[in-house]
């Protein structure tokens, strides 16, 4: 079965592919989640940071074993694009639905209006997982996962927990 | 597989994944066996446990001194060190904090807006391989509130101490045969082969902080003998005709005594004859302190993998980049971190 991991655009690597990259070991969840397909929200402010993030995923993703993960980017022309927002997490959605993949949104990365339209998605479209990074401390905020204390983060599905 | 000390926490981490949570640290040889054990916990405070302190250590290489002789001994850090490296990585003190304090309070905090001349701060050759710059908290970038003045300004290095910690020996040309120690201490030591001896590696330790100081802090770069005299000369004579001036630092009290006769201001460091049997540590802390045993013992061994600080075919480069070498003895362990490993040097290097 495929598995879909659908995230927004922050100007911070470490916030759009550190959930991802605790979802692979499967830190603080149930189950590892590995995905084969990923979503990501790019816009203009971003500048180099979301193809940083998608060299990042994609090495993740390999590494766990996923042969040639497929990354998706759609992008805004604003940020405060709203509607387009909604938009982009309903088709990836409904594209994940089509496929009858395992989806999963992240809610971490970005603005909190970003977190908002996320968090309203995974909800109203009922995804599988809704995910989330919390870092106990923020003496680690610029930092990728793999060089944060194991014991400085932890990854929460909300649909586990709600 | 070659790991940075900047990214030794990937190891920790994926020792942890491998609920490998208490981590015990010790040296190939059955006579000294375990030095600390580390329970992986909270990430700014988990416990390290002390298992053979620095009393018992030097208790343990005056027996191998007894059996094996002063030239297999020397191939051991001393007491001294072990205590050091501690403190180096911050899981110790210094036994004189408060006179040092009072010593950068009386000296330093020079306010430049006012007009104030930059105190510099010199350590000499035996403080170098200890990190003294964090340990005694003075390091301009790290310390001070901003725009407020530093506890000192930057770093006078005296060519004397440069020249001193380039000294070196290697197992096998100038120092005793690799392969004589691995009889002695365990197969591991067979990977010295060629690399510097144990208190050139020491030494090596000393050599980073004085390039790291040259390379990214303030600095004057004084013309100096070696030896306690050439290098208080070089520095009185350096800042004769200068408004700047100079706190020396150092682990002897000749140096002190000698550089305060010529009215160079100067503060004895002290550490303690032993350590805590129970210490508080962050992460980082942790993994500054794996490496720099990894460097002074030249192998320490960890659950699933061994560390070594030297081994044949580490070169400058390596030494600049303060790597050690893993070798992984678990097949799992190998791949969690060859992965992460990968990832956070892709990251780095974004």
């Amino acid at each position: 079965m495929e598995t879909v991991w659908i995230t927004s655009g922050s100007t911070r690597v470490e916030a759009m592919i550190n959930p991802l990259a605790a979802a692979c070991i499967g830190d603080g969840i149930d189950d590892p989640f590995i995905p084969d397909t990923v979503y990501f929200l790019d816009n203009p402010g971003l500048g180099d940071t979301l193809s940083e993030a998608k060299t990042l995923a994609r090495e993740i993703l390999e590494g766990h074993g996923v042969e040639s993960p497929t990354i998706h980017t759609s992008t805004l022309e604003a940020e405060t694009d709203f509607e387009a927002i909604a938009a982009y997490f309903q088709a990836a959605v409904e594209d994940a639905r089509a496929a009858d993949a395992d989806v999963a949104i992240d809610v971490t990365p970005g603005r909190k209006f970003m977190s908002v339209f996320a968090f309203e998605a995974g909800t109203t479209y009922d995804v599988d997982h809704l995910f989330y990074f919390y870092l106990h401390s923020n003496a680690y905020f610029d930092q990728i996962y793999q060089t944060i204390p194991r014991t400085a983060g932890e990854l929460y599905d909300f649909t586990e927990v709600i | 597989m070659q790991l940075p000390r900047d990214h030794i926490v990937v190891l920790l981490n994926a020792l942890y994944d491998m609920d490998e949570r208490t981590i015990t640290v010790q040296h190939p040889a059955a006579e000294i066996g375990e030095l600390l054990r580390i329970n992986l916990g909270d990430p700014q405070a988990s416990t390290v446990t002390v298992k053979t302190g620095a009393m018992t250590y030097d208790s343990i290489i005056n027996d191998i001194q007894r059996e094996y002789g002063d030239e297999v001994y020397n191939e051991l850090p001393n007491e001294a060190a072990y205590v050091k490296a501690l403190v180096a990585s911050g899981l110790a003190d210094i036994r004189n904090r408060d006179e040092i304090d009072t010593t950068i309070k009386r000296y330093g905090y020079q306010d430049l807006h006012e007009g104030h001349p930059p105190r510099y701060a010199g350590f000499d050759t035996n403080l170098l391989p200890w990190r003294m710059h964090d340990v005694l908290g003075i390091d301009p970038e790290l310390y001070g509130e901003d725009g407020a003045p530093k506890p000192v300004n930057g770093y006078t290095l005296a060519e004397g101490v440069d020249e001193e910690l380039k000294h070196s020996h290697r197992y096998g040309h100038t120092a005793m045969p690799a392969a004589e120690l691995a009889d002695v201490f365990g197969t591991e030591f067979e990977r010295l082969d060629g690399q510097p001896n144990q208190d050139s590696r020491e030494m090596r330790l000393g050599l980073r902080e004085y390039r790291r100081l040259r390379e990214t802090r303030p600095h004057d770069v004084v013309a100096s003998d070696t030896g306690d005299a050439g290098i208080i000369a070089g520095c009185k004579e350096f800042y004769a005709d200068e408004p700047t001036g100079v706190i020396l630092f150092s682990n002897d009290y000749g140096f002190v005594d000698r550089a305060r006769e010529q009215k160079v201001p100067a503060v004895h460091v002290e550490f303690d004859l032993d350590v805590p049997k129970t210490i508080t540590a962050t992460w980082d802390e942790i993994a500054l302190l794996l490496y720099e045993l990894a460097v002074l013992f030249g192998v320490i061994v960890l659950p699933k993998a061994t560390l070594y600080g030297a081994w044949d075919g580490k070169d400058e480069q390596d030494w600049q980049a303060e790597t050690i070498d893993v070798q992984c003895r678990s097949d799992d362990l190998e791949d969690i971190l060859r992965r992460d490993r990968a990832i956070a040097e892709t990251y780095t290097h974004l």
